[in-house]
């Protein structure tokens, strides 16, 4: 009994070539081969679950908008299907495709370095350094900061953790003019420019309502006095790393 | 991808060696005074019939200008050809000259199991018996372990070796694969046994796909019924279609009914028959 193709070409050598021609010719594609297997008669509920389950999922890889269309409409004349609740279960797949897909590039756009280039391993040879924090703050002292190395070393390690999932939520007390500010705008200078949030004060619901991505940032207030208001939004992010808050609002006709 | 598979992807052998009649052209090999043509040049690699000379783009163009170190070879072929080559820093570059470095120790490997094909003939008929005449055994290295207990197939991938496979002549497990660290990329690839293009056949079993290049098809085998995703990732760079020949088993028909899903709309299933008037036509 013949299993495979290697079983064929044991027998017939070269003539299986012959073979081979009458089962490409025979091919067919996944979707294809799910309506062959889909429930026939009148069974409406097993071939709308077959469609949803087995058959939609395959017209989401499809490009092309027509085609996908196309499809479709083969799909429900094969199944006796109506085309319309079909329609509304693939635009609700493509929604949630999209929504997973925003979600999955969003760490490629913090610009980390793609595993084997050139960048990755300049990353990691960076990361390797057991001299970093010490040549951060070097930097830091280049750039005007006199303070102690280790204040300059706190504050890049706070700084950076923002990228860590668990960020470090430094508050800074000394008298005025001794160069609180200064030491955070050295440290954070050393981060891209796009990762810094930096703000004066923030109202009550400012964080609520916020459409700035902070995810993975710095949020930095500069001062505690007039954000007072935010204090119980600013410990809930800092307790629980996100805030959720639910609000009614007023719609245009004004009910 | 590396400077290496870059310059196989984008240069083709026949753009520098023009083969005669007979597909088969002077061999390159340094000191092999090839009067009689008998280096057959593939689409992605050269095999000589007569000193056994076996190399793909970088390793002929290597021979022709008399390079010592396959990297300059590369480097040079890039150049004379326009190829833009990936970035790389040292630290690539030397992993790609080490990677190279293991494949042609597996290359020395697959042909020193196939010379010893002489010493145990059995495994000489058991090939014979699958259907692969000496010819065959040659252009793909198959061989025998050294104490004649299996067949050993060079794990071939776009023309270079990757490690050696055993298929066991008795018992079970039937073949056995080196382990992924032993792959010269650190992955298991698929098995390539010649080049790929539009309208390969993408099958479970390393026989299967030789029997398909040796009857001239462009094969691909995953090398069991579980693709990982760098093997999925490696199928979706291929053109389609992809024609999926199962093994006639309940496995089989699992197996292509989940890669002709993973890979729609480009690949089709061909029906697993392979007795009756289809398969004795």
């Amino acid at each position: 009994m013949r299993k495979d193709f290697a079983d064929v070409f044991a027998d017939q050598g070269e003539a299986a070539r012959e073979v081979l021609g009458h089962l490409r010719e025979r091919a067919v594609d996944a979707l294809h081969w799910e309506l062959s297997e889909a429930p026939k008669g009148s069974n409406s509920l097993g071939a709308y679950r077959v469609a949803k389950e087995r058959v939609l999922p395959l017209l989401l890889k499809l490009e092309d908008e027509g085609e996908r269309d196309a499809a479709l409409h083969d799909v429900a004349a094969k199944l006796k299907l109506s085309n319309k609740p079909l329609r509304k279960a693939l635009v609700a797949m493509l929604e949630e495709q999209r929504g997973s897909q925003e979600e999955q590039t969003e760490p490629t756009g913090d610009g980390a370095p793609e595993p084997g280039s050139a960048r990755y391993e300049r990353v990691i040879k960076v990361l390797g350094d057991r001299r970093l924090l010490s040549r951060a703050a070097v930097d830091m002292k280049r750039l005007g900061h006199v303070g102690e190395f280790a204040a300059k070393k706190l504050a890049f390690i706070c700084a950076v953790s923002a990228r860590s999932g668990k960020p470090i939520q430094p508050s800074t007390h000394a008298q005025s003019a001794a160069g609180k500010n200064f030491l955070w705008d050295t440290a954070l200078s050393l981060l891209p420019q796009e990762m810094v949030v930096k703000r004066s004060g923030l109202s009550a619901k400012a964080l609520f309502r916020t459409q700035t991505n902070l995810k993975g940032a710095v949020l930095y207030i500069q001062e505690v006095a007039g954000s007072e208001d935010a204090e119980y939004t600013i410990r809930v992010m800092q307790s629980d790393g996100r805030l959720e808050y639910e609000a009614t609002r007023r719609c245009p006709m004004g009910a | 991808m590396n400077i290496f598979e870059t310059l196989r992807e984008q240069v083709t052998i026949g753009r520098f060696i023009e083969p005669g009649s007979g597909g088969k052209a002077h061999c390159v090999a340094p000191g092999h005074q090839d009067n009689d043509p008998s280096m057959h040049a593939y689409d992605d690699h050269v095999h000589c019939f007569a000193c056994g000379f076996h190399g793909d783009v970088v390793d002929v163009w290597a021979a022709q200008r008399g390079f010592d170190r396959p990297i300059e070879a590369a480097l040079d072929l890039a150049r004379e050809f326009g190829v833009e080559l990936p970035e790389a820093g040292p630290e690539r570059r030397k992993r790609a000259r080490e990677r190279r470095e293991k494949e042609d120790l597996y290359l020395v490997q697959a042909r020193a199991c196939h010379g010893a094909l002489s010493c145990y003939p059995h495994v000489s008929q058991w090939w014979e018996d699958r259907g692969f005449s000496e010819e065959l055994r040659e252009r793909f290295l198959l061989g025998a372990n050294k104490d004649g207990t299996a067949a050993v197939i060079p794990f071939w991938h776009r023309g270079r070796v990757q490690g050696l496979i055993r298929r066991k002549l008795e018992g079970e497990p039937k073949y056995l694969y080196p382990k992924v660290e032993e792959f010269s990329g650190g992955y298991r690839p698929h098995f390539i046994p010649a080049s790929v293009s539009a309208g390969a056949f993408l099958v479970e079993g390393i026989v299967d796909a030789l029997a398909l290049a040796a009857i001239g098809e462009d094969a691909i085998a995953v090398g069991g019924t579980g693709m990982s995703r760098k093997q999925l990732r490696e199928l979706d760079a291929i053109p389609g279609p992809l024609y999926i020949l199962p093994d006639a088993d309940e496995d089989g028909a699992q197996a292509a009914c989940e890669w002709v899903r993973k890979l729609y709309p480009k690949a089709l299933v061909c029906p697993a028959e392979y007795e009756g008037e289809a398969a004795g036509a």
